[in-house]
């Protein structure tokens, strides 16, 4: 009997062994020969970077050292009369076509930028590049069109939900692949937000192409970046006192509010939020007493107990993204002191002798308090789903809450700087 | 004469290029199909590998040394593993069930595959165990090796090896089994 390791191996080693295939030599001699120096895209880009014709360029460090990241954001020139509208259609190019001289050319050139949008493809993987929508362009290469056979399936679906930044015009299963503008993309897998590397482009599907919107305008791709979210969690945070012995209670307090993202790109984004932030617990405590000589002397001592302070907290962070399921944040945030929430007391001591009257608790007394204050904001975001994320993070200030001038008790100040720690779930709604 | 070709292929010369390409054409091919999941792949793989392998003939040329041929299939193979790579989520849909051995041996001297059929019995086993296998088995690397190459330790690269070869010794048994009741 045979041991099944070594003989395996060796049955596909002896298989394999002195076996040639020359299936498709010249068809991928073709390929390989588009991306030889004689083609090499990257002195051609290098080029137009340096004639000023391209805004916008990235060459990527693809496997393949044809492939290439191209941005193109603005160009002025009209299109050269030469070129004739196609009409509606789409057109099929090869590879060779696609990364030559005369393309890169009428697309610096043309005034037409649909079709302008990134693509990150590597020569000797494309096959085909279709493009959308009738351009200048297209009109000329058109008539050269390969007739690439049409494969697809499916990996990542698009983000439906915004504007593109760029048209689309290189597929990748199913996908239209749009690194536009600093090389971005908007395509998210199974588990949320995808970045999109440089890629492999094998077959293009015309028929999905055509059944794209048409691409944004500027002010659309630039809206794409965007997301606004709803910010819904608690704070569990130590109020402060300016009792010296008597500490403020670590209490949970409502969080909510909005943030909204700017995307820079998959991994850098910043966040500006705009919560109600409440902060309980606190034992600040204030009074003023008041003599009066009518008939008899009366002195009457008003306690106020600062309870709890509103907060309108706008902090700003900058995000990064590990990777599709962890981010980190940090950042700065401002406190704008809305209102308080207070327990008073009034104490009376008169020759009739001492009496305690509790006033309830009130709202508005803000003397001794800022209004402002600052500090640091440090975070960690899980993106559960698509739209969903819970995060955690700690909020430290960095000046004083209490005013030196507030009236204290017993002589003691102290600084009252806020600490607390938030959980929260963000919402994205766009 | 070999040396003398790649001179001019670094100078850029279309005709001595394409001669090279066609000498390795062949092998390399083989080379690539087995670690490709598909025929389209592996000629994604070679291509690309043509590509690095025409760019780099000048490095070559400086080290000196060492084989050409196995130079280019080390080429083909990293490019292999960069496609396999690129297709992050296929990797991650590989199966990491530990099923117990079939208990059966099979011998394979009653039987010779075509070598279409070897390729089609490595597209159908995972893509982990199949990069390990073609590394391990067929291309001579060490475990530690392969280690490095595809970020896993060691026992998961043998772990690979063995489910691999499992999975290739399973379908061979089936194969025999359909040929015995044929040929009945």
């Amino acid at each position: 009997m045979l041991e099944p390791g070594s003989d395996i191996d060796k049955h596909f080693k002896d298989g394999f062994e002195g076996q040639g295939d020359l299936r498709g030599l010249e068809a991928n001699w073709e390929v390989v020969q588009a991306g030889l120096p004689k083609a090499v895209l990257g002195s051609v880009l290098l080029g137009k970077l340096i004639h000023g014709k391209i805004a916008g360029v990235s060459l990527s460090t693809l496997s393949v050292v044809t492939a290439v990241t191209l941005t193109v954001f603005s160009t002025s020139e009209t299109p050269p009369d030469i070129y004739e509208p196609l009409g509606n259609g789409n057109a099929e190019l090869s590879a060779a076509q696609v990364f030559s001289d005369e393309y890169f050319e009428a697309q610096a050139q043309a005034e037409t930028r649909n079709w302008l949008a990134t693509s990150s493809v590597a020569v000797s993987d494309v096959q085909a590049i279709v493009l959308p929508t009738e351009t200048p362009v297209q009109a000329t290469l058109a008539s050269r069109a390969s007739k690439t056979p049409i494969r697809i399936n499916h990996r990542f679906r698009l983000l439906q939900s915004k504007p593109f930044v760029g048209l689309p015009n290189v597929y990748r299963d199913d996908c239209p692949i749009m690194p536009l503008g600093w090389n971005y993309s908007f395509l998210e897998d199974e588990n949320g937000f995808a970045e999109v590397p440089p890629h492999v482009v094998r077959q293009i599907d015309s028929a999905v192409l055509a059944s794209m919107p048409p691409a944004p305008n500027f002010k659309n791709r630039l809206l794409a970046r965007w997301e606004v979210s709803f910010i819904g969690g608690a704070t569990w945070g130590k109020g402060f006192s300016n009792l010296s012995t008597e500490e403020g209670n670590w209490e949970l307090s409502p969080l909510i509010g909005v943030g909204l993202d700017y995307n820079i790109n998959t991994r850098l984004g910043i966040i500006g939020e705009v919560h109600y932030l409440r902060r309980n617990g606190n034992r600040l405590r204030t009074s003023t007493t008041e003599e009066q000589f009518f008939l008899r002397r009366e002195e009457v001592t008003r306690q106020v107990t600062i309870q709890s302070l509103e907060y309108l907290h706008l902090p700003i962070s900058a995000r990064y993204r590990l990777n599709n399921l962890h981010s980190f944040t940090g950042g700065m945030f401002t406190s704008i002191l809305l209102n308080t929430s207070s327990e008073r007391l009034d104490v009376v001591e008169s020759n009739d002798g001492y009496q305690e009257a509790n006033l309830g608790s009130k709202k508005g007394y803000m003397h001794g308090l800022n209004r402002v204050s600052l500090g640091l904001t440090l975070g960690y975001e899980l993106q559960a789903s698509r739209r969903v994320a819970f995060g955690a993070r700690m909020n430290q200030g960095l000046n004083d809450l209490t005013q030196e001038s507030m009236s204290l008790e017993n002589g003691v100040n102290s600084t009252d700087l806020q600490r607390d720690y938030q959980v929260y779930v963000r919402l994205k709604l766009y | 004469m070999q040396s003398d070709l790649i001179k001019r292929c670094i100078r850029n010369n279309r005709k001595a290029q394409k001669e090279l390409y066609e000498m390795l054409y062949g092998h390399m091919l083989v080379v690539c199909r087995r670690y490709a999941r598909n025929e389209d792949d592996a000629f994604e793989i070679l291509n690309t590998g043509f590509l690095k392998m025409f760019r780099n003939l000048k490095k070559y040329q400086s080290m000196g040394k060492g084989s050409f041929e196995g130079w280019v299939k080390r080429i083909m193979i990293n490019s292999a593993l960069d496609h396999l790579r690129s297709q992050k989520s296929y990797l991650e849909r590989m199966n990491f069930d530990y099923e117990a051995e079939t208990g059966q041996e099979t011998n394979m001297g009653l039987y010779n595959l075509e070598v279409e059929e070897l390729y089609r019995m490595l597209e159908d086993i995972t893509p982990m165990s199949r990069t390990v296998f073609n590394l391990y088995a067929l291309d001579g690397y060490s475990h530690k090796e392969i280690a490095e190459k595809l970020g896993i330790s060691v026992g998961t690269s043998k772990w690979h090896l063995y489910i691999g070869r499992q999975q290739l010794q399973e379908q061979l048994r089936q194969k025999v089994a359909y040929r015995a009741v044929a040929n009945a």
